[in-house]
């Protein structure tokens, strides 16, 4: 131990101070990976937490949850809950919720879906909240609320410039209205901050701005748990389900938050694959500089041998000092991971939003445990990476290198780990046939994950191999160029991998990109054939419940001009594993116009005839393992109605899943006129842009689209939910090349003598250089072939099995042809940039003097 | 053929080479001893190119190193010297035949000829059997016969030989000093060999001593 310490304070700690540039290089470049990783789980964490629902805040986390099976809770049966419990102390706080969003500003262009922020209009009964004093603060006392008036949390006053007495203009539905901020909600010590984006309203007011009189969508139930009452929450449970005869269910907070990560777990999932290729670049990069690091004090290991330190106190101290760089860079990536995140927690939010529902989420905290794993993550990561550099010191054979002040090292053929690379790949292949873990009605893709794995791995490993293949010709430059590759060292091969692996990753991502853009245009314009489309204003995201009145849909259908109007209808309803949409349309219409893509297609006319059916997307159908033929137990407002599965069609709108119902059926079951998408078909020769002028001018709380703007839309929202694979896709690529310049900087330290040997035969610097140049040529072209190769095969199992058990989307294999060349002629230029500019560094290596 | 005129060097404010100042004739060999540190290798590097003196004059063939770029210094000794190291220095992944064509490679030679060439110093040299084979497959002996086969296949007018023997038994070092003799007076090469044994020294035709920069 006494020789470790003494080895990181005399030796290592002074190579910091003398060479601080390189230190700092390392720490940042660990710190950037560590980072990374950190953002990327905190703005994660900080999205879901907006995801989920508000009413924490005000009530502090309730006991339970009751909502309906299908549909809204019926205000009357307040009165059988409070029944049921009896002289139980447990309050019932009833709740409305909706989305509300603030009008655009007057223009004739179009705009974008999601320009305008959504807020939460959350109605509860604001007087029977004064029965929770002991949860509220005094100076909350909350007064008789006039018509029309809100409270707002202090972020979204501040954020919107409003104060007590200010107005504030709303869409709710297809109405533009306006409110009044009656106060400002304090901020309750050990009680969940507000969200920024909440307007809190009394309860009948809120009714009846929604049009929805006597129905409320939840109720939080509170119970005052103590001594006397031992057992009460569970008490209540029981008694509530007692009493519920199907009309409504009983979550509890567990349920909540497991509804609310389980909607977002594969969206969530695919941020932290890609945080963790983050780190695990950085440790590559930490990696290779270590190896250098070694190289260059290889003198001095020597030195330290012949003295008599012990190899396992040499390796010892290397990792000491790795830990010791991983406990500063953790640090610093900590820092650097919160800064980050205060920028990725609106991208992630926002796509959280277009994808799944409204998450408020504009800042990221960091608390100690999430910095205390940080920090450990990044040791890990360094230990990792400074395992095989410490071995590597420990084993200086201190004689030669006294003797000769250089080692080269040639793999030779022991190190046969092509074999294990193909092993590895036919493993990949084995697990991509096995289905995906289903937990709680959550699919895991976990064997393909798992056979991602192997595969970058072994391609990886496999890719070695490549080497073998490059033959000069007559240039003396390229022959000594390319023997080094034909006898690849551990860094040749350490290079390729890498650099096969990021290549890998990023044509497979392109590739599903690429299938998927591909896809969803077909999608888009089979689908989207009415000239007009038609909804809230208020509709800015998936979860938006804004809806459009009947008299609306009858007025739009009155204009000149207009042809044919379709209706669909929504309506949120819970199967036993998760919500689902119940969407009631024109199937006449749809069968006209032809604008679904089957995966299963029904029967012509397939609504007529007495047995319910409906049609169901394929995610639902991939969800619950249905098919054409099977049953479903639909929950309906009067209770499960058994729907027969008439088709399966494509839908890469939503992965929740959706069933479609003609629109009879679903008025009959649900009650409900309401409009949630209208499509427009105009009369020959009526202008579509003219129209729809007409219409938002008429209507400034509709959102109205061309089918042009709303196509490019719906591309450029799918695009969005893209750009942080691709920018992490780009960091991936960038350190695989920095680490092949840094495997040839640790290459030539290695081979100085031999850079000696080819100026004493004359070699020029400008022919070192090519040389050196040549060599990365071949590691580059290598990793580039072999990271194509493997990497259509991970497209098509990111497609066809990744993609397909996450989601149930069926999608059209393409390859991004002349992406994927752009990508490597740029990878291939650059890798003989870096290498050129190490050759031409490593001609000034100094040559080893014997005085 | 080799004119060292009033060299000096430092390294650091420290004086390496002073005033330092030989002829070599055509076909000479002469030995370079001297206690390590005095400056030998130093002066070896500086006739060969790979480092410059502070000032003086090396001409080789009338050429002024000092004129010359770093390429023109490169093709110097591409054309005109020949390296042999102590410790060898064979390029590892080159088989022992590609290391000793290097040299002609680099001179643009036609590869019939090359390889013709190649073939016969090896055989002269007795290494004909050990083509393929790696350095790493390679005794020390054999490794320097392939370090002298590469630095006189270009037939160059000087060889520069860094203890050519210091790494070899002394049967071994004997029969690579034949050599060296063989060799150089087949193809009238002059030697310049850094040695700290007599017996090397023998083999020249002249001893030059050296001490603390200073040539004696």
């Amino acid at each position: 131990m006494n020789d470790v310490v003494l080895i990181l304070r005399r030796c290592a700690l002074r190579h910091w101070r003398l060479a601080w540039k390189q230190q700092l290089m390392l720490l940042a470049i660990l710190a950037l990976g560590t980072g990374v990783h950190v953002a990327m789980k905190l703005a994660n964490r900080s999205a879901l937490a907006g995801f989920e629902r508000f009413t924490q805040t005000i009530t502090s986390e309730s006991d339970w949850t009751l909502r309906a099976a299908a549909g809204p809770l019926q205000e009357e049966w307040l009165r059988e809950m409070r029944a049921a419990l009896g002289g139980l102390p447990v309050n019932l706080i009833p709740a409305i919720e909706a989305t509300v969003t603030p009008p655009a500003l007057p223009s004739s262009a179009e705009v974008s879906i999601g320009a305008q922020p959504t807020w939460r209009l959350l109605g509860m009964d604001l007087i029977g909240l004064q029965n929770l004093r002991a949860s509220f603060p005094a100076q909350t006392n909350v007064p008789v609320l006039a018509e029309r008036s809100v409270f707002v949390s202090q972020g979204m006053a501040r954020n919107q410039g409003w104060k007590e007495g200010s107005e504030v203009k709303v869409v709710i539905n297809d109405e533009v209205i306006s409110l009044k901020v009656a106060g400002i909600m304090p901020v309750i010590p050990d009680a969940p901050a507000p969200p920024d984006d909440l307007l809190l309203m009394d309860l009948p007011e809120a009714q009846r701005l929604l049009h929805r009189e006597g129905e409320i969508d939840r109720v939080e139930v509170l119970s005052r748990d103590g001594a006397a009452f031992s057992g009460l929450r569970e008490q209540s449970a029981i008694l509530l389900k007692q009493a519920a005869k199907d009309r409504w269910q009983l979550l509890g907070h567990e349920d909540r938050h497991a509804l609310a990560g389980s909607m977002t777990a594969a969206f969530r999932l695919n941020l932290n694959v890609l945080s963790l290729l983050a780190l695990l670049v950085g440790g590559y990069l930490m990696f290779q500089a270590l190896d250098g690091v070694v190289i260059r004090r290889r003198e001095e290991i020597a030195v330290l041998r012949s003295l008599g330190v012990r190899e396992r106190s040499i390796q010892m101290a290397f990792l000491a000092e790795a830990a010791l760089l991983g406990l500063v860079a953790g640090i610093l990536g900590d820092g650097l991971g919160w800064v980050g995140a205060q920028a990725a927690v609106m991208g992630v939010a926002r796509t959280m939003t277009a994808l799944y529902g409204a998450s408020s989420a504009t800042y990221a905290s960091l608390n100690l445990d999430e910095a205390l794993l940080g920090v450990a993550i990044c040791i890990g990561t360094s230990l990792v990476a400074a395992w095989w550099p410490a071995r590597v010191a420990a084993a200086t054979p201190a004689a030669q290198i006294l003797g000769r002040h250089s080692m080269h090292s040639v793999s030779g053929k022991i190190w046969r780990v092509e074999v294990f690379g193909v092993m590895a790949c036919i493993t990949a292949l084995g697990l991509a046939e096995l289905g995906p873990l289903r937990i709680n009605g959550m699919r895991i893709p976990l064997a393909a994950y798992a056979a991602a794995l192997f595969w970058l791995m072994g391609a990886g490993l496999a890719a070695g191999g490549l080497l073998q293949l490059f033959r000069a010709g007559e240039n003396p430059v390229r022959r000594l160029a390319f023997s080094h590759l034909r006898q690849p060292s551990i860094r040749h091969r350490f290079a390729v991998a890498a650099l096969t692996s990021a290549i890998t990753m990023s044509t497979g991502m392109a590739v599903m990109i690429a299938s998927f853009d591909n896809t969803m245009r077909g999608w888009i314009v089979r689908s989207m054939k009415a000239d007009i489309y038609v909804s809230s204003a208020g509709a800015q995201s998936a979860s938006s419940t804004s809806l459009i009145s009947a008299a609306t849909v009858d007025e739009i259908r009155a204009m000149p001009g207009v042809q044919e109007v379709a209706v669909v209808r929504h309506m949120a309803v819970n199967l036993p594993d998760g919500p689902v949409h119940a969407m009631g349309g024109d199937m006449a219409f749809a069968q006209r116009r032809d604008l679904h893509a089957w995966v299963q297609a029904p029967a012509q006319d397939w609504w007529y005839g007495n047995e319910p059916a409906a049609l169901i997307n394929e995610s639902l159908g991939e969800r619950l393992q249905k098919h054409r033929g099977d049953l479903i137990e639909m929950p309906t407002p009067a209770g499960l109605k058994p729907v027969r599965i008439a088709g399966v069609y494509a839908d890469y709108g939503n992965e929740r899943g959706t069933i479609l119902l003609h629109e009879d059926r679903f008025r009959e079951w649900f009650h409900n006129e309401m409009a949630w998408r209208v499509a427009v078909m105009l009369k020959p020769g009526a202008d579509a842009e003219t129209m729809r002028a007409a219409l938002q001018h008429g209507h400034p709380g509709l959102s109205v689209f061309t089918q042009a703007h709303l196509r490019k839309e719906a591309l450029r929202i799918f695009r969005q939910t893209f750009a942080v694979t691709y920018a992490l896709e780009a960091v991936g690529v960038i350190v695989a090349v920095a680490g092949l310049g840094l495997a040839l900087a640790s290459l030539m330290l290695d081979r100085r003598k031999e850079l000696a040997t080819l100026r004493a035969i004359g070699f020029t610097t400008r022919e070192a250089s090519q040389a050196c140049a040549w060599e990365g040529f071949g590691l580059a072209v290598s990793g580039v072939v072999a990271g194509i190769i493997a990497g259509v095969w991970l497209g098509w199992l990111l497609i066809e099995r990744v993609n397909k058990q996450s989601f149930g989307w069926t999608l059209t294999f393409h390859f991004p042809g002349w992406q994927i060349a752009a990508m490597a002629v740029a990878v291939i230029g650059t890798g003989i940039v870096v290498s050129a500019f190490v050759g031409r560094w490593s001609s000034t290596l100094t040559v080893d003097r014997e005085e | 053929m080799l004119e060292v005129h009033h060299v000096t060097k430092h390294y650091a404010s420290r004086p390496i080479l002073r005033d330092v100042s030989l002829a070599l004739a055509k076909g000479e060999r002469v030995a370079l001893l001297g206690p390590s540190g005095c400056g030998k290798t130093t002066l070896l590097n500086c006739i060969g190119g790979i480092d410059r003196v502070d000032s003086g004059r090396i001409e080789l063939a009338g050429a002024d190193l000092a004129t010359l770029t770093s390429d023109g210094l490169s093709l110097v000794r591409r054309r005109q010297i020949g390296t042999i190291f102590q410790f060898f220095h064979l390029l590892p992944t080159l088989t022992a035949e590609e290391n000793i064509e290097m040299p002609l490679q680099l001179t643009g030679m036609a590869k019939a000829e090359r390889l013709e060439r190649v073939r016969a110093l090896m055989q002269r040299v007795g290494i004909a059997h050990r083509s393929g084979a790696l350095p790493a497959q390679l005794s020390g002996g054999e490794m320097q016969r392939v370090a002298i086969a590469r630095a006189v296949i270009h037939r160059p007018m000087l060889i520069l030989a860094d203890e050519p023997t210091g790494n070899l038994d002394s049967a071994t070092g004997a029969q690579i000093l034949d050599l060296l003799r063989e060799v150089t007076e087949e193809e009238g090469t002059a030697l310049l060999m850094v040695t700290h044994s007599d017996e090397a020294a023998r083999a020249c035709h002249r001893v030059l001593r050296m001490l603390d920069g200073v040539l004696l």
